[in-house]
């Protein structure tokens, strides 16, 4: 029996605030544990819930990127179970009306397509406290309760651990972009959840799914949902039946385990929050939002190509980060050379990123002054491969690209006589090599282009060198 | 519809409290008056009638995300219960909601 | 002291303390006197002497400039709902008879930016859940009226301290009838304003879209004056109206006060369908005495219908408990309040610190609400009732196309005896009954007492207005008052 695998993520997001959501503590992580906090956050008798005006402008921003539509009035209910970091005793969240529902994202699939995720809705709530744990007891920090978050639940559109993965990059990038969450998953303030479930191919109905919490780095939710969909296959193929359940990941081992399991699915009694009243978008305030958004990286993928004539693959690639595309197109800017900056800033920009584990924002080599040692590349004031020599120069120094080339003496020689000379010399000496070029040996003029450039201690112009050489042997 | 011991124990449950056996019966009576208001309920025409859930009609406000330090001392220092900062409870299995 | 505090009102303390006839550390001890000689009616579960005097004697230093807030140096007292920081409130339950408020009310922060001399905290039901008083943890509130008799709830105790002269004014929260029953069972004015007037943020929380603080008071002038001192918008409520709040007081000095025999125009609606049954003879006598001198005051009256009303309890006991058992999640011993001893793991923490944290009526409306709010009845019920509670609104919308407002009794009977009704909470939830409709629609009404009963028991009436015209219903009160002075000031004990 083949399957067909189902994916769907529903992906919680902290807001990029000063302040929780519902009241006026700081929502900075890492402070010492319990020092964030107020009556409202604490759940003091009496207290009352205000909203944070930019959360909601955050969260409506972030919609309108998904390409939902964002509801005219939506309502904020409250989610009500125990929990020790759940101070209320409930969670202020939205469930009948969100904020925002049916968008999409375009993300690329395995075959180098594009397919579109559905996004099923957003909406505001928020966060609650952390615990931790040991031998003797449990312990509750609440600095992070009322945090501001969003949450993306996806239509179940995904078919492969890759595509969800595609998914959840893709997201973080826009979330990244917008500026509407710092994205970073070891603080927490990116979580994912996925949904799975596998039905026969060609069926009409969906399987019984299972929810997979807290997958919190790329690896972690493709090897997660591998090992589910290899399991719930195993379970099925022998004859049995998924049951419906919470499970976990366990990164040390690679599988998925359950939760304990409970007798009945939580009923959470959501009612409408009597506290808040209904949230207005109204258009005024829908325009001014998304004229504050910025070009995404759709969006900016397509005009590089369009611009800069670059193909797909390249577009993706420098468009994949609003930094690294800032930085490409300042380069372009001034060298007027699209494709040849493109190839320096993917082959040798990014290899030193890599390898130091460092952002763009953080490159030692700023756009102009690549730019600089570009142009000489172009203008044939040095060859390529001493601009690569030159470039590793750079980065252990200050210096700019001119700099290191006059100090050097690295500049190509331009003058033909020059080379001349030295191609006669190479001539003379290079009798054999000669005798099998003539004979049809072609190969051999890289080998004596390479002598003439070794004579020339790499400043000749290799193509000029290689004119002359077909020129002097016919 | 009855409300039997059930239903009655699911209640407790979600309410996070425990009752006698005796007191759970009369519980039980007394839940089942619910049943009595939702049967007058259930005989008005509601139809296309707009819910009431807040009481009032005020548009949602809002405020300034602006930070505003409270002194946390306050809240901790009346508690027996704090280590190392934290409020402490007892052990939670971790997986369990 | 020259005078007889319990004959007195906020003006004219007033003008006593800036002639300096009186001091605010003599009225306030004269309370404090007072409050031990009538301890045995259990009005208070806290009172604060030291702080009280250790106020009012700063007053007195600062002195009493005409400038200052008529409520300056005048002692009061607050149900024990509302958080005073630095003192406990208790909400009369154990689960949090020793938590120390962090933070004041917006009511407590009002009163003590106007100078108000807090005497204490007031006993009422427990959570507010209650229409007798007789669920506290503290015991029960007796009726200065008659010590065998309840004094009604949940504000008893605000009720009391003011029927019997223990402090000046006080302030409760209604939600179903608890400042107007138990100002109709005690002799006293009582206001349930309009939802979104008074400020919830500090309130202990009960059902959120229906609470409502609420002044208490002898006559029509302190009334206002403690309306005034705590109405209007606060940004910690979201649910308080951006509608600006102007001065009732002033209004009605500039006026109605003096000039109350030329005032008329008002029509007054009745709904004689709810009158029908189960209101007492005494409570009919009273009702048709309270219309016959508004009448001769110049009144006009109309009938009206408030179809829907009649389910209003119906609508409540739905409501009420869903809101309230998600409002007392918080109750759990972790971060404050009653944390029991005696458990094995976290399920038994919560599950024990709460039965033994709350009393038996809080514990069955904690299960009435969840069993509304739960899955498979939600709809049927949370849903439903929130329907008909619009149609209770828009019957009221209704009315008022006809009438100016609404007269009807506070409750069906006199005061109870004490432990009559508490084996049958549905016999209690009826008291209820012409109170609920108000807080279902958000509108306001003002309690005023009126004849006595033959068996020597307060009655009272309430005034039902449109939302946002408590100036309608303060017109109206105050000529009744001025038409019926014996009805206003009375006290219950010596």
């Amino acid at each position: 029996m083949k399957y067909q695998v189902v994916i769907g993520l529903e992906i919680h997001a902290q807001l990029l605030t000063n302040s929780k959501m519902f009241c006026s503590c700081s929502s900075k992580f890492g402070d010492a544990p319990n020092t964030n906090i107020c009556p409202v956050c604490t759940a003091q008798p009496g207290t009352l819930p205000v909203l944070n005006s930019r959360a909601v402008e955050l969260a409506i921003k972030t919609a309108l990127a998904l390409n939902c539509k964002i509801n005219r009035e939506s309502i904020f209910a409250r989610k009500n179970y125990f929990y020790p970091d759940l101070p209320k005793g409930y969670q202020i969240s939205q469930y009948d009306r969100p904020l925002a529902e049916k968008g999409w994202v375009e993300i690329c699939s395995k075959e180098g397509e594009s397919k579109k995720i559905g996004i099923t809705r957003v909406h505001l709530e928020e966060d609650a406290g952390k615990n931790t744990h040991n031998e003797v007891g449990s312990y509750v920090d609440l600095n992070r309760a009322g945090a501001p978050l969003v949450e993306i639940v996806s239509e179940p559109d995904m078919s492969s651990p890759q595509e969800a993965v595609s998914y959840f990059k893709k997201l973080k990038l826009l979330l990244e972009c917008l500026e509407t969450c710092a994205c970073n998953m070891e603080e927490g303030n990116l979580r994912c959840d996925a949904n799975i479930s596998l039905m026969p191919v060609g069926s009409k109905t969906f399987g019984t799914k299972v929810e997979i919490k807290n997958l919190n780095s790329f690896r972690f939710l493709e090897k997660a949902i591998s090992y589910e969909v290899q399991r719930q296959t195993d379970v099925l193929n022998a004859g049995g039946t998924i049951e419906q359940e919470t499970r976990l990941f366990d990164s040390s081992n690679d599988v998925t385990k359950s939760m304990r399991k409970k007798e009945q699915a939580n009923d959470y009694k959501y009612f409408p929050e009597p506290d808040l009243m209904p949230l207005l978008a109204d258009d005024d305030l829908l325009r001014k939002i998304k004229d504050s958004i910025p070009e995404l990286p759709d969006a900016k993928k397509h005009r590089m190509m369009t611009q800069y004539l670059i193909g797909a693959y390249d577009a993706e690639v420098l468009s994949s980060n609003t930094m690294l595309a800032s930085y490409y197109e300042s380069v372009v800017l001034r060298t007027g050379e699209p494709k040849l900056s493109s190839n320096w800033i993917q082959t040798e920009v990014m290899r030193v990123l890599n390898e130091k584990k460092i952002e763009i924002s953080d490159f030692c080599i700023s756009s102009d002054s690549l730019a600089e040692l570009i142009k000489m590349v172009k203008n044939g004031l040095i060859n390529q491969n001493t601009a690569k020599e030159v470039f590793n120069d750079m980065l252990g120094s200050s210096k700019s690209a001119k700099e290191i080339v006059a100090e050097k003496g690295l500049s190509q020689i331009q003058d033909e006589s020059a080379i001349e000379k030295i191609v006669t010399e190479v001539i003379e000496v290079s009798a054999e090599q000669i005798k099998q070029y003539k004979e049809g040996k072609t190969n051999v003029m890289g080998y004596l282009v390479g002598v003439v450039m070794k004579k020339s201690k790499g400043k000749a112009n290799p193509s000029v060198v290689n004119a002359l050489l077909k020129k002097k042997l016919g | 519809m009855i409300i039997d011991k059930k239903i009655v124990k699911k209640i407790l449950d979600l309410s996070a409290l425990e009752l006698t056996d005796k007191d759970a019966e009369i519980l039980a009576v007394q839940l089942s008056s619910i049943l009595q208001h939702m049967k007058v309920l259930e005989g008005v025409d509601t139809k296309n009638v707009n819910p009431m859930f807040f009481g009032c009609e005020e548009e949602a406000s809002t405020r300034e995300d602006k930070v505003e330090v409270f002194d946390a001392d306050l809240i901790k220092k009346e508690n027996p219960y704090i280590e190392k900062g934290n409020f402490s409870v007892p052990n939670i299995i971790v997986g369990e909601e | 002291m020259s005078f007889d505090i319990t004959k007195s009102s906020i003006p004219k303390i007033a003008v006593t303390l800036r002639e300096k006839k009186v001091s605010s550390k003599e009225l306030t001890e004269a309370y404090l006197k007072r409050i031990k000689t009538y301890s045995r009616l259990n009005s208070y579960i806290t009172v604060m002497e030291n702080e009280a005097l250790k106020q009012a004697e700063l007053f007195d230093k600062q002195g009493y400039k005409n400038s200052d807030s008529i409520l300056k140096g005048i002692p009061v007292s607050l149900k024990d709902i509302f958080m005073l920081k630095g003192f406990k409130t208790t909400c009369a339950s154990k689960m949090l008879s020793n938590h120390v408020s962090v933070y004041d009310a917006t009511v407590t922060e009002r009163l003590k930016n106007n100078g108000a001399v807090i005497l204490g905290k007031n006993n009422m039901d427990e959570f507010a859940m209650g229409s007798s008083n007789e669920h506290s943890f503290y015991g029960p509130v007796l009726n200065p009226w008659n010590e065998k008799m309840v004094s009604g709830g949940s504000s008893g105790g605000s009720a009391v301290a003011v029927s019997a002269g223990l402090s000046l004014i006080s302030y409760g929260t209604d939600t179903g009838g608890s400042v107007r029953l138990p100002a109709s069972y005690t002799g006293i004015c009582a206001l349930k304003p309009t939802y979104g007037r008074v400020s919830r943020y500090g309130v202990v929380a009960f059902s959120s879209s229906l609470d409502q603080p609420g002044p208490m008071a002898r006559n029509i002038e302190d009334l206002a004056i403690a309306y005034d001192a705590v109405a209007g918008r606060d940004v910690k409520d979201s649910t308080t109206s951006k509608t600006s709040f102007e001065s009732v007081y002033a209004y009605l000095e500039k006026n109605i006060f003096g000039k109350q025999d030329a005032y008329s125009g008002k029509c007054i609606g009745i709904p004689k369908d709810l009158l029908k049954e189960g209101v007492s003879p005494d409570v009919l006598k009273s009702f048709e005495e309270t219309v016959l001198e508004l009448k001769k005051a110049g009144f006009t009256f109309k009938d009206i219908k408030l179809p829907n009303a009649k389910y209003a309890l119906d609508v409540y006991y739905i409501i009420n408990p869903g809101e309230a058992s998600s409002n007392l999640a918080r109750y759990d011993g972790i971060r404050y309040g009653y944390r029991a001893s005696d458990f094995d793991d976290l399920k038994g923490l919560y599950k024990k610190s709460r039965t033994e944290g709350f009393g038996d009526e809080v514990k069955r409306r904690i299960a009435l609400g969840t069993f509304v709010l739960s899955a498979g009845y939600y709809d049927a019920y949370f849903a439903k009732a929130a329907k008909v509670r619009r149609l209770i609104r828009l019957d009221f919308e209704n009315a008022y196309k006809e009438c100016d407002l609404v007269l009807v009794p506070t409750a069906p009977t006199t005061a109870f005896k004490i432990g009559e009704k508490t084996s049958d909470p549905l016999t209690m939830y009826l008291s209820d009954i012409f109170t609920v409709p108000v807080n279902l629609a958000g509108i306001p009404s003002l309690a005023f007492p009126v004849s006595v009963s033959s068996d020597g028991l307060p009655v009272g009436m309430q005034l039902l207005g449109k939302h946002f015209d408590e100036k309608t219903l303060f017109e109206v009160a105050s000529v009744m008052q001025h038409k019926r002075p014996d009805w206003f000031n009375r006290v219950s004990v010596e």
